[in-house]
């Protein structure tokens, strides 16, 4: 007994019947599909909704709050990490000759990046920003601008 | 669900100016254009008639050198297909095996659109509650649902426990716009850096977003695409459809992570950088397939899209012929208008090659690909009705089902599925693909006829659960 020409025979008929079905089946569904239900998109240019919020509307930004305790600690280590990583990344160390405004502007302009991807943080954010920033009479100051002369810039 | 909470209602406005115009499909717009086409055909192949006998060759040597040459482009193309998509999948696997992410916890908004999913949305909902992530929120939009969805939303508001902290749910009503304007509300609505857009049946993995939302930490990626698997299965027609998710879907896609140029992310499960969808317009109307432009406009603007694995949705697929039909006319009809909305792109390559390669590739995919493989299924049986070649057709189904089984099994391994899927791969090709084939050939046609097309909906069951 030849089994080519048997399976052979098999697969002609299942791949004739499956063009028959599909074709079939094709032209049976575009005849329901004109009968059905047809749903056609309105698009005004605006609409009016109705918003279902628990009473205790918090912001995304409160609700992150609210973890805070949990969240912190966790963006904290996130910094340091990615500073860490960053100056290893650094091919120059910092050595005692680099002026320190240079590295205190380097030291910001790295976490006004990484602040800036990390929106939701508030004012923490801003905290260690200004942990970089000298505090004058005018308000925050890059330490570049500091204008008291050859004394330290921060300790 | 937690017990009763105080509930706000409030009256919103809700803009729709980046909706684009609804797409028209005037029917017989491209007859002209059809006729045409065929007259010069038909000219050309008068001349070739004409000068045949001045050549050596004889009309059916011709036919026959011609339908050689045709059938090993065929299997050239088969086999580096395949063989590509592997390779590049391989490698991808590769890399993130061996990549290692820091944890990162922004603020995500969960967004849901529901249009009639009375069945399905508590379950939807309860696996977001699951979610393995303590800094999120949910946000469902009901698209004017004639149903009790709305009543069965409305009881979900509120703030509920979830696994790690408080989440919050918020409901949308608004009258019926679409899955795309149902999506851009939530969108809008949200304050979220990053949105998780989903579909309203769908059932989430409790750790999706936590694998999702690592890759943002890369400045580049504008959107993760997730993995979308088949929760209904157990029937002849689903387990079918199970393989090609895995296999035909997946695959693909974990090949196109590795270059960071997913082409379509899945409407049951995509994160996204909410200023990638600013820049690139958030969803359009106009097209019905609104995931796939949208990839497209997000892939045009430079951002890069990446596929995680382990973000996992659940979905049921269509369990009848006519529904599966139905589901497949819509994608790829939906698919072929994003690529001509998206030409201009096809051939200028220098604006964006990474978006030029993605369209030629779905273009290859959703029109030369079925058409070859039908030719090809003509071919052997003319083969063996004509001319009793019947071997042929055998050693065809042969090749391609081993070419299947090898592939099928690669990918249920590396996801880890369910090995007696692999034995479907057998009949996969010349059963499941033909029909669905013949469907997109089907749907192709009447796309370019400009013949009109609705919105469907999907039968859901709403009997399983992922969890």
């Amino acid at each position: 007994m030849e089994l080519i020409p048997i399976l052979s025979t098999i697969i002609l008929v299942a791949t004739i019947s499956t063009f028959l079905l599909a074709i079939g089946a094709y032209i049976l569904f575009k005849v329901r599909e004109r009968r059905g239900e047809k749903y056609f998109v309105q698009n005004p240019a605006n609409v009016q909704g109705e918003l279902v919020t628990p009473e205790d509307n918090l912001s995304p930004r409160d609700v992150f709050k609210e973890n805070k305790p949990s969240q912190y600690p966790k963006r904290k280590a996130l910094y340091v990490e990615d500073f860490t990583s960053n100056q290893k990344r650094e091919p120059k160390p910092v050595t005692p000759t680099e002026p320190r405004e240079y590295v205190t502007q380097k030291l910001h302009s790295t976490l006004k990046k990484e602040a800036a991807n990390f929106e939701s943080v508030t004012s923490d954010v801003k905290a260690d920003e200004n942990k970089f920033l000298k505090y004058t009479r005018e308000g925050y100051i890059p330490t570049s601008k500091d204008k008291s002369g050859e004394e330290l810039k921060w300790r | 669900m937690s017990g009763k909470q105080q509930i706000k209602r409030t009256t919103i406005t809700l803009e729709n100016d980046h909706l684009n115009n609804q797409y028209e499909n005037p029917e017989k717009k491209y007859l002209k254009r059809i006729l045409l086409s065929g007259l010069i055909s038909l000219i050309l192949i008068m001349i070739i008639a004409y000068t045949l006998p001045m050549t050596v060759l004889s009309i059916n040597s011709l036919l026959e050198y011609s339908t050689i040459v045709a059938l090993v482009l065929f299997l050239f193309i088969l086999l580096l297909r395949y063989f590509g998509i592997l390779a590049f999948a391989y490698f991808y696997l590769n890399e993130y095996t061996f990549k290692k992410l820091n944890g990162f916890n922004p603020f995500i908004s969960v967004i849901v659109p529901v249009y009639n999913e009375e069945k399905v949305v508590e379950n939807s909902i309860k696996s977001l509650l699951n979610l393995d992530y303590e800094n999120y929120e949910i946000i469902v939009v009901n698209d004017g649902s004639t149903d009790h969805t709305k009543q069965a939303i409305e009881k979900l508001a509120g703030f509920h426990k979830g696994t790690r902290s408080e989440v919050k749910i918020s409901v949308i009503n608004k009258p019926n716009g679409g899955k795309a304007s149902a999506l851009n509300a939530g969108i809008t609505y949200s304050q979220a850096e990053f949105v998780l857009c989903m579909d309203g049946d769908s059932q989430l993995s409790t750790d999706s977003l936590r694998m999702a939302v690592r890759h943002f930490q890369k400045p580049e990626i504008g959107a993760v695409a997730g993995n979308v698997k088949v929760l209904n299965r157990g029937k002849f027609l689903t387990d079918l459809q199970s393989l090609e998710y895995i296999e035909g879907l997946n695959m693909v896609r974990t090949a196109q992570s590795f270059m960071r140029l997913v082409n379509i992310i899945p409407g049951p499960i995509g994160l996204f950088r909410k200023s990638a969808l600013e820049q690139a317009g958030f969803y359009s109307s106009d097209t019905f397939a609104e995931d796939a432009d949208l990839t497209l406009k997000i892939l045009a603007k430079g951002w890069k899209i990446y596929y995680e694995p382990r973000a996992i949705s659940y979905t049921e697929a269509p369990e009848k012929l006519q529904q599966l039909l139905k589901q497949r006319y819509r994608w790829t009809r939906g698919i072929i208008q994003s690529i001509r909305k998206h030409k201009k792109l096809m051939i200028n390559p220098t604006i964006n090659l990474g978006d030029t390669f993605v369209l030629w590739s779905m273009f290859y995919e959703a029109l030369i690909w079925p058409t070859m493989n039908i030719a090809a299924n003509i071919f052997f049986i003319f083969a063996a009705l004509a001319f009793g070649f019947t071997s042929l057709i055998f050693f065809w189904w042969a090749a391609l089902a081993l070419l299947d089984l090898t592939t099928a099994l690669y990918s249920v391994a590396v996801e880890k599925e369910e090995l007696r899927l692999v034995a479907y791969a057998i009949i996969y090709r010349m059963v499941f693909i033909l029909i669905i084939d013949i469907c997109k050939t089907m749907s192709t046609i009447e796309e370019f006829l400009g013949i009109k097309m609705h919105w469907g909906k999907l039968d859901r069951l709403g009997t399983l659960s992922a969890q």
